[in-house]
């Protein structure tokens, strides 16, 4: 009997062996369709584009990627016997399920469309096609430099550039035109840079609309800022807290966004920038009253969980054109436009993310994979591309098409806000990648949550906490190199 | 030579059959449960990120995990909350029970009402709570409101988040009230009896003949509550990520942050590990203890 159980048991953990040996690493996958070495010649290659690093997911986009598939297939892929096809996965998974590729030996070829941070997360990941660039002669005045080079990473003291922008997406203020009548303001005007037109001026405006539940508003001395019923000004709630940051500058005139030394290796997130931009912060909430002491993504709040503006109790929400989604919204709802950001200390900065499509370093066909590469970015295909996904292309003769088209759904919007936001976009991007980037990201929401959740003793404790935090993170990180 | 042929005693041919059945199971826990549990206590002394190969760092990850303030603060979330929720609980569930016990009209629609909560998922309990807990339009404030009191921002003040969450708890308490239901319906009605022949009034009654015949059931549902305490995950994961100011930063939380967030695997593994000791040893003493207050009915105390 015990024999018989010992043999049974023995026979289910071979079993279980096999399987586990069987699901993990090794030449599979895409592998096995071109290694196989008594294939015929001509047998295809299969390029794999992973999608759900961010937008790209939706059916009707999941539709475009179809039809471009077979549009692929049945012509370059053919003549260069490439088969191409589009893996999509949900955006909450696609961290996750991109690792265990990887790690399985199933890695995808290609990622996109890809935003900064995404980019960031897996930055030792991606494949530096500077050479693919060069040898094929590659024109990038085709698009605006400052977008190309926000690919270009210096990680480790190596340079390479990642992928070509697809497009981007700048903030700006979007405005409430019904909430601005009944406030009696004017608008925020529309040409970035205007000389009056500063953070200061901005609250001024937001303490006129923020109202309490007895319909004081937030100059009111009874105004009572625990019973808030709507709101003059909501910040980039769902971007890093560089974002905010990124506005700040230091005296030799470079913004302050990294929050760390050139190399990398030095904290400086206790700065007197650091500190102004928590003082900031706490300024808005606390002694202006013109922000929502929540964020957006914390949910219960009174604008519920995704669209501030689109509840009708905001006047203005700084964000990024991507939130194009709630547009029909508003517009059923209310009046709306777009405004040019203000300056803080005379810097006008509109943070901006940038969507790109980068090629993996673990793919087994990296050769073929440009070539796919190529055709994406091609003129007809990148168009496709980029009308698909909503962001301003980053290929400059496209964009007063781009115009054109806006304007033509939207006749009463100022498109041209966004379109003239590329020459403020924030410098270092505040995507852009840190050693142990998920964690200092981390340290830095934490900071900014303690002042807008009143937990916190000054601004400079915030500043002084979260660089020892940073620094203890920068220091494992070049510690295990 | 003929072989003879060896008697199978019906006994192991019953067992053969018995292993032949549940082999499914044993293949899907050694392969889902098992291996993966043994190979976590590998990755505990390794730093591995998920896409390279896992690196030995030996106690590394124990001692960042000990020396940094971040998982005490996590455990000491967790545990208050178990202090707070698992008595509230337990009481809850047993007082609705003996209500539910006594003969009142509609009883299995009340059973039922209030069974419901227990038979809806963690996500869908901590929407439905997210809309209550609004501070301007939740069902809560929108209540305190018309007694003439302000009710407080519920999940954006790290002040009174915590204590959301043990309204979520108290509201599923269900799930133990079926099972001391079952436990009070076992009671034998000849004891009953016998305390009214002895003149005993029901609240004697409930004291002296029902709280020690249901102890075994306490013990049950404090065990259950127990592990279930520290593996609390899922309402907190919809309502506050752990936030605001990691207030609700529970012990799970901060495992799954630092594995699937930070892909810090090796140190996740660390922390797991340390969570299953933590829950042993609390099972351990809470069966010890068990010896002094939980009476068994075929049992004979020295």
């Amino acid at each position: 009997m015990k024999k018989t159980l010992t043999v049974l048991l023995a026979i289910l953990l071979c079993f279980a062996m096999v399987m586990i040996v069987s699901c993990s690493k090794g030449d599979s996958g895409s592998s096995s369709t071109s290694t196989t070495a008594k294939a015929p010649a001509k047998e295809k290659v299969k390029i794999q584009i992973m999608v759900g690093f961010g937008t790209g997911t939706d059916p009707s986009q999941i539709a475009v990627h179809e039809e471009l598939q077979k549009q692929f297939n049945d012509t370059v892929g053919k003549e260069k016997g490439i088969e191409l096809e589009f893996l999509t996965v949900p955006y909450a998974d696609a961290a996750t399920k991109f690792t265990t590729l990887v790690a399985a030996g199933m890695s995808p070829d290609i990622c996109g469309p890809v935003g900064i941070m995404g980019v960031a997360q897996f930055i030792d990941q991606w494949l530096d096609i500077e050479p693919y660039i060069k040898k094929d002669n590659i024109d990038l005045s085709d698009y605006d430099d400052a977008l190309v080079e926000s690919n270009r990473y210096n990680v480790d003291g190596e340079s390479k550039l990642v992928g070509l922008p697809i497009g981007y997406y700048p903030s700006a203020l979007f405005y409430n035109e019904d909430i601005y009548d009944r406030a009696g303001l004017e608008y925020p005007p529309e040409e970035w840079g205007t000389a009056d037109w500063t953070y200061d001026k901005l609250y001024e405006q937001a303490r006129l609309m923020t109202l309490d539940m007895w319909g004081a508003d937030a100059n009111d001395p009874d105004f009572d800022m625990d019973n808030v019923v709507q709101y003059g000004y909501d910040g980039t709630d769902w971007s890093p807290w560089r974002a905010w940051v990124g506005k700040f500058f230091d005296e030799n005139g470079k913004s302050v966004a990294l929050g760390m030394s050139d190399d990398y290796k030095t904290a400086t997130m206790n700065s007197p920038e650091w500190i102004k931009a928590f003082t900031e912060l706490e300024r808005m909430i606390y002694v202006e009253k013109v922000r929502p002491r929540s964020d957006a993504a914390a949910g219960a709040s009174l604008f519920g969980d995704s669209d501030p503006l689109g509840s009708n109790r905001l006047g203005v929400w700084e964000t990024f054109s991507w939130m194009s989604y709630a547009f029909e919204t508003w517009d059923a709802n209310f009046s709306w436009n777009i405004g040019a950001i203000p300056s803080m200390d005379g810097h006008v900065v509109s943070a901006t993310n940038i969507d790109t499509f980068v090629i993996t370093k673990s793919s087994k066909h990296p050769d073929e994979a440009w070539e796919v590469y190529k055709w994406l970015f091609s003129d007809e295909i990148y168009s496709k591309l980029n009308h698909n996904y909503g962001g301003i292309p980053a290929m400059k003769e496209l964009q007063a098409q781009w115009l054109d088209e806006q304007k033509a759904e939207r006749p009463n919007i100022n498109w041209k806000v966004l379109l003239d936001a590329g020459a403020y976009a924030d410098n270092p991007n505040n995507e852009s990648w840190v050693p142990g980037y998920s964690r200092v990201w981390d340290e830095m929401e934490f900071a900014m949550a303690s002042i807008i959740s009143g937990l916190y003793d000054s601004p400079e404790q915030v500043a002084e906490d979260l660089n020892d935090e940073v620094q203890d993170i920068l220091d494992e990180y070049w510690a295990a190199k | 030579m003929s072989k003879e042929r060896r008697i199978i005693p019906q006994s192991e041919r019953y067992a053969r059959w018995g292993y032949a059945f549940i082999t499914p199971w044993i293949i899907g826990f050694l392969v889902f449960t098992f291996i993966p549990m043994v190979y976590s206590m590998y990755l505990a002394f390794t730093d591995y990120d998920t896409i390279n190969p896992p690196k030995w760092v030996g106690f590394s990850n124990f001692v960042k995990m000990f020396t940094k303030g971040e998982m005490w603060h996590s455990l000491w979330i967790t545990v208050k909350f178990g202090i707070l929720s698992l008595p509230l609980g337990l009481f809850a569930g047993f007082m609705l029970a003996y209500l539910l016990n006594m003969k009142i009209p509609g009883m299995k629609f009340w059973r039922t009402i209030f069974y419901l909560p227990a038979m809806i998922s963690g996500v869908v309990v901590a929407m439905l709570w997210r809309g209550m807990f609004d501070d301007q339009y939740g069902m809560i404030n929108f209540i305190l409101r018309t007694a003439g009191l302000r009710g407080p921002q519920w999940l954006l003040d790290p002040k009174y988040t915590l204590y959301c969450f043990l309204f979520l708890s108290v509201w599923g308490c269900g799930g133990g009230m079926v099972v001391y239901l079952s436990g009070l319906q076992s009671i034998p009605t000849a004891l009953y009896e016998a305390a009214e022949i002895d003149g005993c009034s029901k609240f004697q009654q409930l004291i002296h003949v029902t709280v020690p015949q249901m102890t075994p059931i306490f013990f049950f549902n404090l065990i259950m509550g127990l592990i279930g305490m520290f593996q609390y995950f899922a309402e907190p994961m919809v309502l506050t990520k752990g936030g605001p100011a990691d207030s609700t930063m529970f012990y799970n939380l901060y495992l799954y942050k630092h594995a699937f967030q930070f892909r810090n695997m090796g140190y996740a593994s660390a922390l797991a590990w340390f969570l299953f000791v933590i829950v042993l040893l609390l099972t351990l003493l809470t069966f010890k203890s068990s010896e002094l207050w939980v009476f068994y009915e075929s049992e004979v105390k020295k």
